[in-house]
């Protein structure tokens, strides 16, 4: 049997933005999805050092367009989220669940959520 | 909009190349979709920054590129390089640890050497943006601006008439082209209101000559210019999204303009400025003007032209000027009457780039020139603190003299790189601090930005910084160490002591007197100025102006009959006069400070004196009442009346220097003057008014003469209001409304207190009294923490650390305190004296530009001397009473404690 996976707090909003995003998933898109739905400001080198961490577990993989006169000539590097990251993601969850239940915060808790 | 090219080549460089191009692309596209619009383009810039910084962390800082190589060759310890770099890691660590016991100082120094490569980088980029980066026309080196000087006459430096115009397109062969154009106000209707428009008429070769096409519609063709003024306009883009709100339908639909219908054939792009525009004044419209023979203007005097030529591929700027010299020459000889010998008349070309940036040259080269100074003060100041450092370390045993140069080294190579990081966002902030400030006063000001080339220069101006603080000191301590003569117990000639050190310390001290002298003549100057009377009283008057429309075909305007003009002005001023808080009303065509008006003139019966070149005098069209607003004194005779009208002899009022000049010896009422060239009207002069400073507080007032708006009126005149509120410009929507009630196509412009006029001819002056005294006062702290640390360095060798020998305290501290003393001035001395005799030099250059600046000026040169000796026994004082730290420590450390 595999060795379960877990995903730290920023993998898990990376991947969870790749899922999101569906077909649209590049890093500028995703830089721009954690920035807006998250509201999380990140810069595109971090996005970019995660999604290559991901893919070097093999959670997600990613192929090159073809050079794109808009982008300068650059090609864009599109990524998906495999069953492997998709069971990861799971798994993440439900440990955090777990440590969630019973837990109870004052107002600070609800004010933040 | 680019994204900064310089981020870019340091991703493709460092970046690796399996992310680099899908990270290019993903920056490139949001730079450009979203970045610029969500931000605005300095913040796109710097969020763009931050991407790729933010990248290049992540996967690969320059160091980590640099580290394997670098441990290699210094593991193996073998060759030179090696060694070097062995040297330099050594010198890292030893430095790192140092900077970090003694923070203070570390902060200090960063701060000095930001502040100097931030000035250096603020005024090269200025320098750059305003003098050196090219005009946005095509091949802008080969444009040149043509005309006669003629002395005196018209209020710009050269002009052309028609006539001229045609002489110089025909037998100037090195220019490929020549433009005439003629700037005027017009009005606009726009939604039934009257809108002031700055307009130039030109011939129909301007923009292909300039090498720019409209961005929409098309470019003027000869046919354009069939009569005298075509009926067709190419509008800025401004004015398109002004009066047809950006529509593209705008082309093919008619403005109008001075009660003519104008048709739009087309628009500007946005960032085309008309060359020499002001930014306060830009151009908004361009109608084809013919000025072919017979055309309304074609005489040989009216020189209200300005020409714009291109010189023709291999020619030059020399052989254009041997071309028009000349024609010069010749007209001279076919015109004597309009170019009397010894006029000092001559045709000139003078390049565009000069002609746009004018006055503003000689102030951003002083600017820099300061900049300068401040940059060596900051790294004398440090690498004689680091001198210090060394020394002490070396004296008290602490390191050996190889180790001991080694954290000098190393010392000097964190806080110059420190100091180059920290000086971008301050060159950055500099830069948009004084583009911010002085974009009204300085042309092409307001187009400036710290840009890639600007970080390329920082970068370049830290590498010198570098050596000033790296090398420079070791080389001084490790020559210096050579010279010692240890003798334990007594006064050692360390550093401190000797003349070269005393001189090295006092450089900076010299720099900064320069600079806080120059700025202190400026200052001075300004103040003189300020107190001189300008000849009226501005306080409490408000000016705006207005224009009466006239067509293309003058004669079917409704003010073509000089009686209705005069009509229209007394109804104005009748108006104007029942605002409450009025107390009196006049107009004039050319307001003192703001317009000129050169005319040549003759003295009837009076012999011609071709020697003395051709007379001249600023010629002004005024109301009686004029003078009473103005309050301009009657010396002799009477002034202006009423009753002198169109059906009255023609007469003129003169003022005192008209008179002192042509009359010293006769008494000019009674005299008569041939006004505007040889075929002028006669006028009689009634009266001698007081001077007034036409051009400047700082020029001296040129012979004038004033008729009455009711014998010569014009279309263009100002109001000049004296009221007793202020501000003056409460009034200005009373007054709009007024000449509205008289007629609403006549649009008021142009309001502003008189006072401001006056200030204004100054303001270049007063820009660079602030930048060298911002300089000069930046320089003073430096140059103060400079000798603060000499002499700290000097009493702690001389008298031992803390003094705390077996003499008792107060003693010891006494003799701390002469030491003190005497090595202050031991700098202070060569330093103020190298400093006078620099700043003797540096007013000289300003003295160039502002000639009436008292470059001498005892009391400047005075306080200067007593301000840093005063600094220098302030910095001597404070070194004592600080004391030296525990242990030994870190005299100057203590320099950044609060």
């Amino acid at each position: 049997m595999p060795k379960r996976e877990y995903l730290g707090e920023f993998e898990q909003l990376v991947v969870l933005a790749l899922l999101r995003l569906g077909a649209n998933a590049y890093g500028m898109t995703v830089r721009r999805e954690l920035e807006q739905t998250a509201k999380r400001p990140v810069t595109l080198g971090a996005v970019y050092a995660t999604l290559d961490r991901l893919e070097e577990k093999g959670l997600v993989s990613s192929w090159h367009t073809d050079p794109d006169p808009s982008r300068g000539g650059h090609p864009r590097r599109y990524f998906k989220v495999e069953p492997a990251g998709e069971q990861a993601l799971a798994t993440s969850r439900e440990m955090m669940q777990r440590m969630w239940d019973g837990v109870a915060l004052g107002d600070v808790g609800e004010a933040a959520s | 909009m680019r994204p900064p090219s310089l981020a870019d080549w340091l991703l493709i460089l460092l970046a690796p190349r399996r992310i680099r191009d899908a990270v290019l692309g993903d920056l490139r596209e949001e730079y450009s979709r979203y970045a610029v619009a969500e931000r605005g383009p300095t913040r796109a810039r710097l969020w763009y920054w931050k991407q790729v910084l933010g990248v290049l962390s992540h996967y690969r800082s320059p160091l980590r590129v640099l580290a394997p190589w670098a441990h290699e060759c210094v593991a193996r310890q073998t060759g030179l390089l090696a060694r070097a770099l062995a040297a330099g890691a050594v010198a890292l660590r030893l430095s790192r640890g140092s900077l970090r016991r003694d923070r203070a100082f570390a902060a200090v120094a960063v701060l000095m050497l930001a502040v100097g490569i931030g000035s250096g980088a603020t005024a090269f980029t200025l320098v750059r943006g305003v003098l050196v980066q090219s005009l946005p026309y095509e091949n802008p080196e080969r444009l040149v601006e043509v005309g006669g000087r003629l002395p005196g006459v018209l209020g710009r430096d050269v002009a052309a008439s028609p006539p001229e115009y045609r002489d110089y397109l025909l037998r100037a062969t090195s220019l490929e082209d020549l433009a005439a154009t003629l700037s005027l106000g017009a009005t606009a209707i726009h939604r039934g209101r009257a809108v002031p428009v700055q307009a130039v008429l030109t011939t129909p070769n301007l923009f292909s000559l300039l090498g720019v096409s409209p961005a929409m519609g098309r470019d003027f063709e000869t046919g354009d210019a069939s009569g005298a003024v075509g009926d067709v306009a190419i509008i800025s883009y401004d004015a398109w999204l002004e009066f047809f709100s950006g529509e593209p339908r705008a082309l093919g639909r008619t403005l109008r303009v001075d009660g003519d219908q104008v048709t739009v054939i087309g628009v500007m792009g946005r960032d085309f400025r008309h060359p020499g525009a002001s930014e306060e004044r830009p151009v908004q419209l361009w109608m084809p003007m013919s000025v072919a023979e017979g055309t309304p203007l074609d005489r040989r005097g009216a020189r209200v032209l300005t020409a714009l030529g291109r010189i023709r591929d291999g020619s030059s700027l020399s052989d254009t000027r041997a071309q028009l010299g000349g024609v010069a020459r010749e007209l001279q000889r076919s015109h004597p009457e309009y170019y009397p010998p010894n006029s000092g008349w001559d045709v000139v070309a003078i390049p565009l780039t000069r002609v746009v940036v004018g006055a503003a040259r000689a102030t951003l080269l002083l600017f820099a020139g300061a900049a300068g100074l401040v940059l060596l003060v900051a790294c004398a100041v440090v690498a004689n603190l680091l001198v210090s450092r060394g020394a002490r370390s070396l004296r008290s045993g602490e390191r050996g003299r190889r180790t001991a140069g080694l954290l000098v080294a190393g010392e000097g190579f964190v806080l110059a790189a420190a100091g180059a990081v920290l000086a971008l966002p301050l060159a950055w902030l500099g830069t948009e601090l004084t583009t911010h400030a002085a974009a009204g006063e300085v042309p092409r000001l307001a187009g400036v930005h710290f840009d890639d080339v600007a970080v390329w220069y920082t970068a370049g101006a830290s590498l010198l910084v570098l050596v000033a603080c790296a090398v420079a000191p070791v080389a001084r301590l490790l020559v210096a160490e050579r010279s010692r003569i240890p003798r334990c117990g007594t006064a050692a000639p360390w550093p401190s002591r000797d003349r070269l050190h005393n001189a090295l310390a006092g450089g900076p001290l010299a720099a900064a007197l320069i600079l806080c002298i120059a700025a202190g003549l400026m200052a001075r100057s300004l103040q003189r100025l300020a107190d001189v009377h300008p000849g009226f009283e501005s306080d409490g008057v408000l000016t705006l102006k207005s224009r009466l429309p006239v067509p293309n075909d003058p004669r079917t305007g409704r003010y073509f009959e000089p009686g209705r003009r005069i009509a229209f002005f007394d109804r104005a001023l009748e108006e104007m006069r029942a605002i409450p808080n009025v107390v009196a009303a006049g107009v004039v065509s050319h307001l003192p400070m703001r317009e000129r008006n050169g005319w040549t003139f003759g003295i009837v019966g009076a012999e011609c004196r071709p020697r003395e070149g051709l007379p001249t005098l600023e010629f002004r069209v005024a109301s009686p009442s004029y003078f009473e607003v103005m309050r301009i004194g009657l010396l002799r005779g009477r002034h202006l009346a009423e009753s002198d009208d169109r059906r009255n002899r023609y007469v003129v009022t003169v003022n005192q220097a008209l008179v002192a000049r042509h009359f010293p010896d006769r008494d000019p009422i009674g005299q008569r003057l041939v006004l505007g060239g040889p075929d002028g009207r006669v006028a009689e002069i009634v009266g001698v008014v007081e001077d007034v400073r036409d051009s400047s507080l700082d020029a001296d007032p040129r012979p004038t003469a004033y008729a009455s708006y009711r014998q010569n009126v014009g279309a263009e005149m100002t109001f000049v209001l004296r009221t007793g509120t202020r501000p003056e410009e409460s009034i200005a929507a009373a007054a709009a409304d007024a000449l509205g009630r008289v007629d609403d196509d006549v649009p008021v412009f142009a309001v502003e207190a008189m006072r401001d006029v006056v200030t204004r001819t100054l303001a270049q002056r007063r820009l660079l009294t602030r930048l060298l005294a911002l300089l000069g006062a930046l320089a003073v702290v430096l140059s103060g923490a400079g000798v603060r640390s000499a002499v700290a360095a000097a009493v702690e060798e001389e008298c031992g650390v803390g003094g705390a020998h077996s003499a008792p305290v107060p003693d010891a501290r006494r003799g701390r305190l002469a030491t003190a003393l005497r090595y202050g001035m031991r700098i202070a001395i060569p330093g103020v004296g190298m400093g006078m005799l620099g700043a003797a030099g540096g007013a000289g250059l300003l003295a160039r530009s502002w000639p009436e600046i008292g470059w001498l000026d005892p009391v400047v040169y005075g306080a200067g001397a007593g301000l840093f000796f005063g600094v220098a026994i302030a910095a001597a004082l404070v070194s004592v009473s600080a004391g030296p730290r525990h242990g030994g420590a870190d005299l100057v450390g203590q320099l950044a404690s609060p």
